[in-house]
């Protein structure tokens, strides 16, 4: 086990280390985030392209979440005049701040519809834009927005399926297009991934890929490594999640996104989720308690799975256990 | 007394000059002896009817109406080859050279009026008119530039009119004969290692003009791409120029700063040599990459559009 924390741990570094290009904080749209509270640091660059943000989300009962970001573009471009000729190199530094707003419909103790909005104003050019998404809750998540109203509209269509096998597993296909003089463009994005929660120290971990295309061909590929490290303050969790990405024209660039967060679940399953996380604090520390080992793996794969009753029961027994010990 | 003496000079002095109107002398060709024009039906307003060369060194090549007044005037053979080589009005006694020249470029050799915009073509035995685009292309450092091909086509709908070369001075004079409508052309003029520059012009019959160019040098390696001007105004139009070691395809995208595609701008097959092409850009303002594909070349740019 310690040598796959060491191979995460140097995948990770080596990802940062590549740092880079690619998509923002979150790779889902605003109305197909999970509810949460989140504070943190994102950054992607090419050689001439740095991109610096602090983002943030906050959620407000289950139905209302907020989501902030303050963004910094450094842009080095080699200026031209009209006659071809070469002026100066130059680095452009643009400044974009972002505010979202997303609603959820509940069903009595679900989600099944979140609509949101974010509007993103360009500090040098005085001008806003914006974004408007949907999703629907359901298996598959489907999610239809558009993207930079105002500037160039992209439509896009998302689709997610997640299979709740013991670990999670993910997949998607995006496709997005706009209109130029009456020509449609179109690209897609197909990503899949896998997710462990609740393991050990880690509150996630996580792997992706995501390959991107257009109509021409290949356009890029992604992986991403997600690091998810338990109680890293006040209860919430510290999240590394980073990327490299090899580009049919861009090379070979990264991004690396740093936050702590706490997802927001209904009461009775952060209190679930509270409660394994104490108890397998408590396992772990008994040398050779291999059967409450057990128990607790058992427990992370419900969780994992949603089966938070049938992990509550499981938790139940552990406690009995853990007296008797 | 007086009167009828008045009356009598003006009669007399009348009656001199018709007389003299039946035959009117002038040296056309400078040898020193004047040529005499006939008018035989002693009808001034159809002009003359007849040439004789009193020394035989001339002859006359053909009677034409060269302004189309319903007065004839006189083409004269000046060195006996049977080919014109003045064009004598002699009711005006206005004598114009004539220069051999292919003037509406085709197989045939016509002869313009020299001093006129006229020239007279032989096929059909008319007289039509032409403009005349007079000029010189050189670079920005004022080097003339030869073999630079000029075009010239209607803005509307982009037909070629004609083109051409500078000659070795970087000069040109050409005549148009063929300016069928009054709409604006496009004068184009492009050369291998420069960039083509354009000019939208109103020209007439009947008119001369001069155009000056100055082409500014594009310096590019082979099979790669030049793009400006860099950064570029929202709605404004992009300038690129590839340089192809052959016919090979071109493929231009452009992408987001964070690397997503946008569109395509270009998917084409360039010649070999120098291609041009202008990219409009309705793209929002921000930070892009334009990329793409020359043959098996990778090519990226850096692009920002502003407001």
């Amino acid at each position: 086990m310690r040598e796959k924390n060491i191979l995460f741990v140097l995948l990770l570094f080596l990802s940062v280390k590549l740092c880079s290009e690619t998509i923002g904080p979150d790779f889902l749209p605003l109305s197909a985030v999970d509810n949460v509270n989140e504070i943190g640091f994102y950054t992607r660059g090419v050689s001439d392209n740095s991109f610096y943000s602090i983002f943030g989300k906050l959620t407000l009962r289950r139905e209302h979440l907020f989501s902030f970001s303050f963004v910094r573009e450094d842009f080095s471009c080699t200026l031209y005049d009209f006659t071809s000729a070469k002026v100066k190199n130059e680095i452009f530094v643009d400044y974009y701040y972002n505010l979202g707003y997303r609603y959820q419909f509940w069903d009595i103790d679900r989600p099944f519809l979140a609509v949101a909005g974010s509007c993103r104003y360009y500090e040098k050019e005085k001008l806003f834009f914006y974004d408007f998404d949907f999703s629907i809750l359901s298996s598959p998540v489907i999610s239809i927005g558009v993207e930079d109203i105002n500037g160039l509209e992209r439509f896009f269509v998302l689709v997610t399926q997640r299979f709740n096998l013991p670990v999670d597993v993910f997949c998607g296909l995006k496709l997005s297009s706009n209109y130029v003089d009456n020509q449609p463009n179109w690209s897609g994005t197909a990503f899949v991934g896998f997710s462990l929660r609740e393991f050990r120290r880690f509150s996630d971990l996580g792997i992706r890929l995501e390959e991107r295309f257009t109509r021409y061909g290949h356009l890029s590929t992604f992986l991403g490594i997600t690091l998810g490290f338990k109680n890293f303050v006040h209860n919430a969790d510290l999240m590394v999640d980073s990327n490299v990405s090899s580009h049919d024209y861009l090379g070979i660039n990264g991004d690396f996104k740093l936050k702590v967060f706490k997802l927001k679940h209904p009461p009775e399953v952060e209190m679930l989720i509270k409660e394994f996380r104490s108890l397998e604090k408590e396992v772990y520390k008994i040398q050779g308690f291999v059967l409450g080992q057990k128990m607790i793996e058992d427990i992370r794969s419900l969780i994992e799975q949603g089966a938070y009753e049938q992990a509550r029961g499981v938790i139940e027994k552990l406690r009995l256990y853990l007296k008797e010990w | 007394m007086t009167r009828a003496i008045s009356i009598f000079t003006l009669l007399v002095l009348l009656t001199s000059v018709i007389v003299a109107q039946e035959v009117v002398y002038q040296d056309i060709d400078n040898d020193g002896v004047q040529e005499e024009a006939y008018n035989l039906d002693s009808n001034i307003s159809n002009g003359y009817e007849t040439y004789r060369d009193p020394n035989l060194n001339s002859q006359l090549y053909r009677r034409v109406d060269w302004d189309e007044d319903g007065v004839f005037e006189l083409l004269i053979d000046t060195d006996l080859d049977n080919k014109p080589d003045v064009l004598w009005i002699p009711h005006t006694q206005v004598v114009y050279r004539l220069l051999r020249r292919n003037v509406d470029r085709d197989s045939s050799a016509e002869y313009e009026v020299l001093g006129t915009n006229k020239f007279f073509d032989v096929s059909d035995g008319k007289f039509a008119t032409f403009c005349r685009l007079k000029g010189r292309v050189v670079s920005s450092k004022g080097e003339p530039l030869s073999f630079a091909k000029l075009t010239l086509r209607w803005e509307e709908d982009g037909s070629e009119i004609t083109s051409w070369q500078t000659d070795d001075n970087g000069e040109f004079d050409v005549y148009i004969t063929t300016l069928t409508l009054d709409e604006y052309c496009i004068l184009t003029v492009r050369t291998e290692g420069y960039l083509t520059t354009e000019r939208k012009i109103w020209i007439e019959h009947n008119k001369v003009y001069n155009y000056y160019f100055s082409l500014y040098p594009v310096i590019l390696s082979v099979d790669d791409v030049s793009i400006f001007p860099i950064p570029i105004k929202s709605g404004e139009m992009l300038r690129l120029v590839a340089k192809s070691s052959k016919r090979q395809k071109l493929i231009i995208h452009l992408l987001d700063s964070s690397g997503s595609y946008v569109s395509t701008l270009l998917d084409t097959e360039v010649p070999e040599g120098q291609s041009e092409f202008a990219l409009k850009m309705i793209y929002p303002l921000g930070n892009y990459y334009l990329v793409g594909n020359l043959g098996y070349t990778k090519i990226r740019k850096s692009l920002r559009i502003t407001k």
